[in-house]
């Protein structure tokens, strides 16, 4: 039985098996490993996924949704079409498109994966994600953190000894980890990060720019400026100045923007890279020159000013030779390599940790408190999973005949500005004369945590499911949220490239007036015509979609002009 | 620990890395956890050890050493009251007897050392005495001494409520002084910007690096302050070593003001105690030829109690298990021979001296208890009881059957129940 490994990013998805020896990304219908997380409708009801989808998100924005990733774990729908969907039924869409994919690249059913999470994902997130692999109708066994996924795939391809900080900066999520290797161990030290911080920050600062310099009015869901934000982002990587020129509701705007400008209006995000960075260096307890190597992942690392600020904090240079897009999904392979016990990677161990703090709220009038509820840690941050840890407590008052204890995630103090995971409730033994209790937290590899109480001098032992994030489904609801997923039908597979093609035509259409439109709309029918004619045998079709293609890349040129 | 990681125990990191990589394959994360949690656990507390630079002094043994091993006696801290003493050494340790040289002259105290649980419960007596504490990083060694000086002289039942304050003050991070780029600041505690001085004389008043075992779930427990920061403030503490220990003890012995002075021996005793038993013993030897040296001019001042303390600190007689026969060890002996035979019957005589001493001590103190008991039972218990056992048989003897036939019955325990 084969074990997929899918990267299910906030922009890009991936999907790979650990294969003859090495890890392999499995490419989509379009021929590419990256596909959009990218969900939409199109008019018969069929889904579309990926390329088509983002394509669509300019031309049919009721029907499309993307960076749904955010949204993980909270009870926020989308609306898409007619109908709602929760972010993990969005997501395990996406999955259901990367998995046909891997099974048409494989040949064979894929049953279990393993996916990947930011290493802050609380545990309602986890929860959420598996969720999503259910409703795509996977076996999702375990959740690996991103950075840690990174660490696998850069850490294979390093044999000697060494400690290396991987920093990734995704669509949506930012995450650091330090983490050593030795014979064949490789040992995550700590991880940290931000969760709302990632490439579309930084696109939305540049939407924002846009708009208050042309006094556009409120545009910043329109898409096609967001297009034109993110094209400026990806120019601005490799160029010191861009021109821009974009239609918003009919008025053209166009200006220059410069690298210098953009980096100023990046500063408070850059700033908010430096607090994950430097907790991950105290929690590990290492030196800065103790770090051989800097791994740099995710699509937001190509950033010149992001790279500039790690590389002078860290004070040295940041590796780039694995492609930051693809490093997670080529973890993710490895340990479904690793998962499946592989021959290859039987020697490899990998121990991973839990990246926040796991406690109870209790009240600690002796500190000086008062009544005040506080967090007690019982398992604390950057501890190697799997890990079990007790503390003892006594009720709050002596005559109390029951106690609620609260279960939180998160390092402040004080309860409200942690993430509540659950509560559990102990009925304490009228005829018993200590009342002590021991609550002991395990949290198992997979990243599930488990709560136990048990009183002093009592054999009876109360257990807790974590259940009161919200969202969380249960097993019946999954199932009838399965049922009715079902019925969306993903668009035929071998459909997928003229249904790419017609949709980029259809937003260039948009794009572009006059003369442009009406070459494109003869293209447009015509291609149709041929492709739906009865004497169409495939390799006329491939022919049709060559041709088809090189007359949109002849339109659709870019717009920036180097300076 | 070792066992676990299946090696030597050994302060070189590489090699503590390389068992537990070959360990893991054994207990691996995924198929047995709980085996997995013990080798981390292990391996996290040998690379402590190997950090700590082979960590604890016993282990340290670069001097040459003839003498047999003794077994280690928990070391006395200043403070540490009589009864306390004889509960931890009665019976444990015949050949090591109690430290009179300076003990006696302590102020009157009770034991303060208490099982951790025990505090634990008495926590809201603990509330008045706290102490305010509100010294800084910046005060001076003499106002942390003048400190310390008044707790001492309330009585050691508030010196270890004042302890307790004292590492919470101690190990609770603050905003310290250091800032971080963009204005924030390191959290910091008082511990790590206190200077080693002002840790010798926590030492020296409060004994914490012979006591970790007490002091250490205090921290976890109560101000969840990380050990590591408690091990480095420990390990920072100026101890002398063993060559400063024979200079000082060479230029007390010399000075004859300072033999002759009472609280010049409680000085020296109490620095020299802060090294290991170990390390005092093995240098036994040459303090012995220093104390030969220098009998000629100290002989006349010093004390047959203060000879003892000096034995008991570096380990010159042995006494025969089972048998009261007191002799020097060989080391000794051989510095000896130069020197008079005066001094080897002295230095009998002061092991006699002290083993005499404990013997009367403990029948007054036991005899005092037993009074004491006696007293009590009766001058109040026995007419107490007389007189309840006449006016309350019959009442009491109907109570108890009813008690004892409604138990049978049960109806009053459902009653408690709910």
């Amino acid at each position: 039985m084969t074990i997929v490994g899918i990267d299910l990013g906030t922009t890009n998805s991936l999907i790979g098996v650990w294969l003859d020896g090495e890890p392999t990304l499995i490419p989509n219908a379009l021929g590419n490993v990256l596909t959009p997380s990218v969900v939409g409708i199109d008019d018969g009801g069929e889904l579309l996924v990926g390329e088509v989808a983002k394509e669509r998100l300019i031309s049919h924005p009721e029907q499309t949704i993307s960076n749904f990733k955010r949204w993980m774990g909270t009870a926020r729908r989308a609306k898409l079409g007619d109908k709602e969907y929760l972010p993990e039924e969005l997501s395990a869409l996406v999955l259901r498109s990367l998995v046909r994919d891997a099974e048409r690249f494989l040949d064979e059913p894929v049953s279990e994966a393993v996916i990947s999470v930011p290493a802050y994902f609380s545990d309602a997130q986890r929860k959420a994600t598996k969720a999503a692999g259910q409703l795509a109708g996977l076996k999702v066994e375990r959740i690996i953190n991103e950075p840690t996924a990174a660490a696998l795939a850069y850490g294979l391809n390093q044999k000697e000894d060494c400690t290396t900080l991987i920093f990734d900066l995704g669509g949506g999520t930012f995450d650091v980890t330090m983490l050593e290797q030795f014979d064949d161990v490789i040992e995550v030290h700590a991880s940290s990060g931000d969760n709302y911080l990632g490439g579309e920050d930084f696109k939305q600062i540049l939407i924002n720019h846009l708009v208050e310099t042309h006094k556009l009015e409120d545009n910043s869901k329109d898409p096609q400026l967001a297009k034109t934000a993110e094209q400026i982002k990806i120019a601005l990587t490799t160029q010191h100045e861009v021109d821009y020129q974009c239609r918003v509701n009919g008025a053209e705007i166009t200006g220059t923007l410069s690298r210098e400008k953009f980096e100023e209006l990046a500063e408070p995000l850059l700033v908010r890279i430096r607090q994950p960075l430097e907790r991950v260096i105290r929690d590990s307890g290492l030196e800065l020159d103790a770090i051989d190597h800097i791994v740099l992942a995710g699509g937001g690392t190509r950033i010149p000013a992001v790279r500039h600020t790690v590389g002078t904090l860290l004070q040295k240079l940041p590796l780039a030779h694995l492609n930051p897009d693809e490093i997670v999904g080529m973890g993710a392979a490895v340990q479904a390599g690793l998962k499946e016990r592989n021959e290859d990677l039987k020697d490899v161990v990998l121990t991973d940790i839990c990246p926040f703090t796991l406690g109870t709220e209790a009240t600690n009038s002796e500190a000086g408190f008062g009544d005040k509820a506080i967090i007690v840690p019982i398992i604390e941050r950057n501890a190697t999973i799997p890990i079990s840890r007790s503390h003892f407590f006594e009720p709050g008052h002596r005559l109390a005949r029951k106690v609620t204890i609260g279960i939180f995630q998160g390092e402040s103090l004080n309860p409200e500005n942690n993430i509540k995971l659950g509560e559990m409730t102990i009925p304490l033994g009228a005829g018993l004369k200590a009342k002590h209790f021991e609550v002991r937290f395990t949290y198992d590899i997979n990243g599930i945590l488990e709560v136990e109480a048990q009183m002093v001098g009592s054999d009876e032992k109360h257990q807790t499911v974590l259940n009161t994030s919200g969202t969380h489904m249960s097993d019946e609801e999954i199932a009838v949220r399965l049922k009715e997923l079902a019925d969306v039908k993903l668009a035929p597979w071998d459909q997928e490239k003229n249904r790419h093609l017609l949709a980029r035509a259809d937003r260039l259409y948009e794009e572009r007036t006059g003369e442009v439109r009406e070459l494109l709309t003869a293209a447009m029918g015509s291609f149709r015509q041929q492709l739906n004619s009865q004497s169409l045998r495939p390799n006329d079709a491939q022919q049709l979609r060559d041709e088809f293609k090189s007359f949109l890349d002849s339109i659709d040129q870019p717009v920036f002009s180097s300076n | 620990m070792w066992t676990l990681l299946g090696i030597d125990p050994t302060d070189d990191l590489k090699k503590i890395k390389r068992a537990y990589a070959r360990q893991l394959k054994q207990y691996h994360p995924e198929d047995d956890p709980d085996g997995f949690q013990r080798l981390h656990e292990a391996y996290q507390s040998a690379q402590l050890y190997a950090k700590q630079g082979g960590g604890y002094d016993e282990w340290d043994d670069d001097e040459e050493d003839d003498e047999e091993w003794i077994p280690a006696s928990p070391t006395l801290t200043p403070d540490m009251s009589m009864d306390e003493w004889l509960l931890r050494e009665r019976g444990e340790h015949p050949n090591v007897p109690e430290d009179e040289a300076w003990e006696e002259d302590a102020p009157p105290q009770a034991p303060y050392c208490r099982p951790f649980d025990e505090r634990w419960n008495e926590q809201e007596q603990a509330h008045e005495y706290s102490i305010a504490i509100d010294l800084t990083p910046e005060s001076s060694l003499e106002e942390w001494e003048a400190l310390f000086q008044q707790v001492a002289s309330q009585g050691i039942a508030r010196k270890g409520d004042f302890e307790h304050v004292l590492i919470g003050k101690l190990f609770t991070p603050t905003e310290g002084r250091r800032t971080l780029p963009f204005g924030r600041r390191k959290k910091i505690t008082l511990a790590e910007q206190l200077s080693p001085e002002v840790f010798n004389l926590i030492e020296q008043y409060f004994g914490w690096k012979n006591d970790e075992g007490r002091v250490a779930p205090w921290l976890e427990e109560h101000f969840g302050a990380s050990l590591r920061v408690f091990y480095n403030c420990l390990y920072r503490l100026k101890k002398p070593n063993k060559a400063e220990l024979l200079i000082a003890l060479e230029s007390f012995l010399s000075d004859s003001s300072q033999v002759s002075s009472h609280a010049a021996w409680q000085t020296f005793f109490r620095n020299a105690q802060m090294l290991e038993q170990r390390k005092r013993f093995s240098v036994g030897r040459k303090a012995f030829r220093v104390l030969v040296r220098n009998y000629p001019t100290c002989g006349m001042l010093i004390t047959l109690k203060q000879l003892n303390g000096l034995d008991r600190l570096f380990g010159w007689t042995r006494s025969v298990y089972g048998d009261d026969k007191v002799w020097l060890t060989w080391g000794c002996h051989r510095e000896l021979n130069a020197a008079s035979a005066e001094l080897e019957n002295l230095l009998i005589q002061a092991r006699d001296y002290s083993s005499a001493k404990t013997v009367i001590a403990n029948h007054r103190r036991s005899l005092v208890r037993i009074a004491i008991l006696v007293a009590l039972w009766g001058g109040v218990f026995l007419p107490f009881l007389a007189v309840t056992a006449v006016t309350l048989t019959p009442v009491a003897s109907v109570v108890i059957v009813v008690m004892v036939y409604s138990g049978r019955r049960g109806w009053w325990q459902a009653d408690v129940e709910e």
